[in-house]
């Protein structure tokens, strides 16, 4: 891939990934790197199957691999990090006419707040109409009518079926109501993630991170997404700084009682004496995302027992 | 040669049993239980803990516990059923890539196949531990009224765990085999499976080497784990008005509740009472608390009587559908560990008017009927060999939106039949085919199991064009279809897209992906 | 007696041996964590007032969080892990909302996290319950430390108690380390 490639897709918004033919990640632009919280040096050579896990997976080498071979885009729903997109795969031509594959993340959902708005007026209409059916059954109820008790009997199997579909709509429409700011999730399994991810993408030698969390929490107010790329971010920042930190734990657990309860995850570094700790550089990005769902911001140092940095979430649900 | 195992994939619990020396015998786990819980869980700090593990921290980590997966396996995401499940069960069920109901637990999406292969690697590992050598092949029974799609569902899981599956049998044809039905002609047997998790009465009926199915009823969200249940909210009921603390909330107090409820359901089939301690149960200003409780039998009774009788209820609409009354049963069998309670004996035996069968152990019964079936696949005796029938009737979708039967219900298997198809427009060059298995004449509401396209039929009037489309039901139970232009002879192309099964590259990349994992399982 | 009068009376005495032992300093900051588990302490409070207030001299008055927090730390920096992190939970407990309580409480348990982990030993060791169920029902634990002891029943190593509870690693270790000192549990392996 050339420059002025290279430079035009860093401009754009949506996220975007470039596999080489031998199926190996060989750039990601800006716009992947916040949404996933990895740089193009963490990814570079690295398999495109390791972006993402489970189904997504699945479905991106499946795609991959028809582009590739039959030198055609193709488009379909990808779900990765709690989040729906339209993937779009086509086909690039590398060196000595071999292709590879550029991968651009369209988020699906765009408009959340009018398609809420179109799905509460869906409402009304499908009322009256069941009210409409439901008359027309008690009608039919004679051997005179059976044949058009049959009919209405499918028209009411079939508006089951449409307000199935459309309350599907609205739970994930109302998931994402504000952009994804507002999403919820279990802190517990963020950090288990993000301990995971570090295992895959770190380099640094010597300190490990410890985990210090129960196995679930009640779920938080955030998004995930992005809590995912501070914390990633914030140690791998620590990992990589010399001399490491003796030791390094990110931790959750929930605090508080009744309608006060709230969740708290922190990261925590024991260095050795004399030794200056990194900047906190993911404190910006920290406060944006804690701005976005009523959480705060702590940071405790302390010469001999080292330093923290604490964010705290407001429950989901309360 | 190696030997050939018997494998009851239950939804609460699984069991393995295999033929030693003519009789047949229930293989124990490393702890000396005979049964394993069909359960998964991913813990906080990644690892995979299957069965007697996995029930331990059920509560505590309920998120991250999978159970009742069997609910779920070859079903499709929008079904009533699964849709049921995301109501009621804490871990969460996403729609996956085939329209499938995935399992998310520890951050990753597992199919339903995947979760049955992990209980049945499991399964496979306590049998090797026992006989020190290694096993291949199992013989795995699945409910009466399971589809194509989840019969398929279930070989591929047994394959992922390492198994090849000889034979898919339904549960009650194996209970009747186990104690040795299937050998005189019009015997009408009922067979009451209680589970942990599910409530099935299937009655059979034998004939020329057959048991038929004549009807089967159940409830899928019935079971033993309900009669638990109400032992644990008499508990925290009681213990409230005795200590004004509400247990409800608490995971660790409701995890200990579980287990001693169970444990005491248990014990007072063989006691009239028991003590149900728990120290240091809760703990407030005063200090520790503890419970301590007695529970006779004839309260756990009153508790749960209702509970009975619904599951007669469903009793009598099996026999309707079948076509019987109760004198007209020659033999009752009872199936699932909750069918150990005297109250579930003495009902059953009032209504049938005739003492069950408990010889084998009710939660051992299928697996033994499984291995003894296994036996007869291997070896040269063919008197064992029993012939199993297709539970659902065969047929496809016609113009209309009507269901036509090609191949009935309970027609013995392995079947082959054959239909004549044309095109219905001028020219027409393609025609899809939709595949139904069920009994109503409405298409819509069968089970589609795949649908096909014929294509490069050659252009002709409306009605000329002959295609022979045949369809072949295995001894398991599973379809394939396959198609011939008459006039040319040529076999046409033909692509089946099987609703909700994984395909063959999904199924290598999960084989692979479990040889990375090791998975507790101590009991 | 609750657990919390079991404290209470355990800080009182360690107050008046180290103010015996002339350690003014040690003797208020135990009777200043009376006043904080119990405000109305009659005795804690005249004790302070004897002693003439903290050991810098400034007059007996009841504690201020942020004498607390700074005993607490101070308790940390000594060493004393367990008793810091007992009195910034108990702090925590009073007001979750104070984020300076609940950062240090942070360096608390991620310090006190391998001394426990120490104590308890490998993970493959295989506690068991060495005292009749009557004798374990004298002591006062917590319910999370009954639940853990519902879990030990002499098959299931350290590991596997980790997995299996649910909780928090630290609130594991820590109710283990609690049960092997009080001698309710012995651990093989």
């Amino acid at each position: 891939m050339n420059r002025a490639e290279r430079s035009l897709l860093s401009f754009l918004d949506a996220p975007v990934v470039v596999g080489d033919p031998e199926g190996r990640a060989v750039y990601v632009n800006p716009a992947f790197e916040a949404r996933f919280g990895v740089t193009a040096r963490d990814v570079g050579g690295i398999p495109l199957a390791e972006l993402f896990d489970g189904g997504a997976r699945e479905a991106l080498l499946r795609a991959v691999a028809d582009v590739c071979a039959r030198g055609e885009s193709v488009r379909f729903p990808l779900r990765a990090r709690g989040a729906g997109f339209l993937a779009v795969v086509s086909p690039i031509v590398a060196d000595e006419a071999r292709v590879g594959a550029v991968i651009l993340l369209k988020e699906e959902i765009e408009g959340v707040e009018r398609l809420l708005a179109i799905q509460r007026e869906i409402a009304d209409p499908l009322d009256e109409l069941e009210a409409t059916l439901q008359s027309l059954h008690e009608q039919t109820g004679g051997r005179r009518h059976a044949r058009h008790r049959s009919d209405v009997d499918d028209a009411l199997r079939a508006l089951g079926r449409v307000r199935k579909w459309t309350e599907e709509l609205r739970t994930t429409l109302a998931g994402r109501e504000g952009g994804g700011a507002a999403g919820r999730f279990d802190a517990a399994q963020l950090l288990r993630q993000v301990a995971d991810r570090l295992a895959a993408l770190s380099r640094a030698g010597g300190a490990g991170v410890e985990l210090l969390a129960p196995a679930s929490l009640p779920h938080a107010r955030g998004d995930p997404a992005k809590l995912e790329a501070v914390l990633l971010r914030a140690a791998r920042d620590r990992l990589e700084a010399r001399p490491a930190p003796a030791r390094l734990t990110l931790a959750a657990r929930c605090a508080g009682h009744d309608g006060a309860r709230a969740i708290l995850v922190s990261l925590t570094e024991r260095f050795a004496r004399g030794v200056a700790p990194a900047p906190l550089r993911e404190a910006p990005l920290a406060a944006e995302v804690l701005a976005a769902c009523g959480g705060a911001l702590h940071v405790a140092a302390d010469p001999e027992l080292g330093r923290t940095t604490l964010l705290r979430f407001p429950l989901a649900d309360a | 040669m190696s030997r050939v195992i018997g494998i009851d994939l239950g939804t609460t619990n699984s069991c393995v049993a295999i033929i030693e020396n003519g009789q047949p015998s229930v293989i124990p786990n490393a702890g000396g239980y005979k049964t394993t819980p069909s359960m998964f869980a991913v813990t906080q700090d990644g690892k995979r803990l299957v069965g007697h593990l996995a029930k331990r921290q059920a509560i505590t980590n309920a998120r991250n516990t999978v159970f009742a997966s069997k609910r779920l396996i070859g079903r499709r995401f929008d079904d009533a059923e699964v849709q049921k499940c995301i109501e009621l069960c804490p871990y969460a069920i996403v729609r996956g890539q085939n329209d499938d109901p995935r399992i998310e637990v520890g951050g990753r999406a597992f199919t339903c196949t995947e979760i049955a292969s992990i209980i049945l690697r499991e399964m496979k590992r306590v049998a090797e531990e026992y006989l020190g050598e290694p096993v291949q092949e199992a013989v795995i029974t699945v409910p009466a009224y399971f589809n194509d799609a989840q019969r398929q569902c279930t070989k591929d899981a047994g394959r992922i765990a390492g198994l090849e599956v000889l034979r898919i049998i339904n549960e009650p044809t194996a209970a009747a085999l186990a104690y040795g039905f299937g050998k005189k002609n019009d015997e009408k047997i009922a067979v009451y499976d209680l589970g942990g998790g599910t409530f099935d009465i299937s009655i059979l009926e034998m004939g020329q080497g057959v048991l038929e199915v004549l009807a089967t009823a159940g409830n899928t969200f019935l079971g033993g784990e309900d009669f638990d249940r109400r032992i644990v909210n008499w508990l925290i009921e009681r213990f409230q008005t005795s200590d004004g603390i509400d247990l409800r909330g608490d995971a660790m107090a409701l995890q200990r509740l579980k287990d001693a409820a169970e444990k005491a359901k248990c014990d007072l089939s063989q006691r009239e009472a028991v003590e149900i301690n728990l120290p240091f149960i809760a703990s407030d200003a005063q200090g520790p608390r503890h419970l301590s409780i007695e529970l006779s039998r004839e309260t756990l009774e009153g508790l749960v009587h209702d509970i009975v009788s619904e599951t007669l209820k469903t009793v009598d609409r099996c026999m309707t559908d079948a076509g019987l009354r109760a004198p007209d049963v020659d033999q009752v069998i009872l199936v699932g560990g909750q069918t150990r309670m005297p109250l579930v004996q003495q009902a059953v035996a009032d209504y049938f008017n005739k003492r069950p069968h408990k010889g084998v152990n009710p939660d051992e019964v299928v697996a033994v009927g499984a291995a003894i079936q296994g036996e007869a696949l291997t070896s040269e005796e063919e008197n064992l060999l029993l012939l199993d029938v297709t539970p659902l009737s065969l047929g496809i979708a016609t113009f209309g939106g009507h269901f036509a039967k090609l191949i009935e219900r309970n027609t013995t298997v392995p079947v082959r039949k054959g239909h004549i198809f044309t095109t219905t427009r001028d020219n027409q060059t393609a025609v899809k085919i939709r595949v139904l298995q069920g009994e109503s004449e409405v298409a819509a509401e069968n089970d589609l199991l795949g649908e096909f396209v014929l294509t490069g039929i050659r252009r002709a009037p409306k009605g000329e064009p002959e295609i022979e489309v045949t369809f072949d039901i295995d001894a398991n139970g599973i379809v394939s279809v396959s198609a011939r232009d008459q006039e040319t002879g040529k076999e046409q192309s033909i692509t089946v897209n099987a609703t909700g099964t994984l395909d063959e590259s999904e199924i290598q990349q999960i084989i692979e992906e479990h040889e990375l994992y090791e998975v507790q399982a101590k009991a | 007696m609750s657990g919390r009068d079991e404290e209470i009376r355990r800080l009182m005495a360690r107050g008046l041996d180290a103010y015996g032992l002339g350690q003014v300093r040690e003797a208020v900051q135990s009777w200043r964590r009376v006043l904080a588990l119990d405000p109305t302490h009659a005795e804690a409070r005249d004790y302070l007032q004897a002693a003439g207030g903290d050991a810098d001299g400034a007059p007996a008055r009841a504690p201020e969080d942020a004498d607390l927090l700074a005993d607490a730390v101070a308790l940390l920096r000594r060493g004393d892990l367990a008793e810091g992190v007992d009195l910034l939970e108990t702090l925590a407990a009073r007001d979750a909302s104070r984020l300076d309580v609940q950062a240090h409480l942070e360096l608390g348990r991620a310090a006190l996290l391998p001394v426990c982990r120490a104590r308890v030993g490998p993970g493959r060791r295989v506690p068991r319950v060495r005292i009749p169920n009557e004798q374990v029902l004298r002591y006062n634990l917590p319910a999370s430390v009954g639940f853990l002891l519902s879990l030990i029943d002499g098959r299931t190593s350290v590991d596997e108690l980790l997995a299996l509870s649910g909780m928090d690693p630290l609130d594991v270790l820590r109710g283990l380390a609690s049960l092997l000192d009080a001698g309710i549990v012995e651990a093989a392996g």
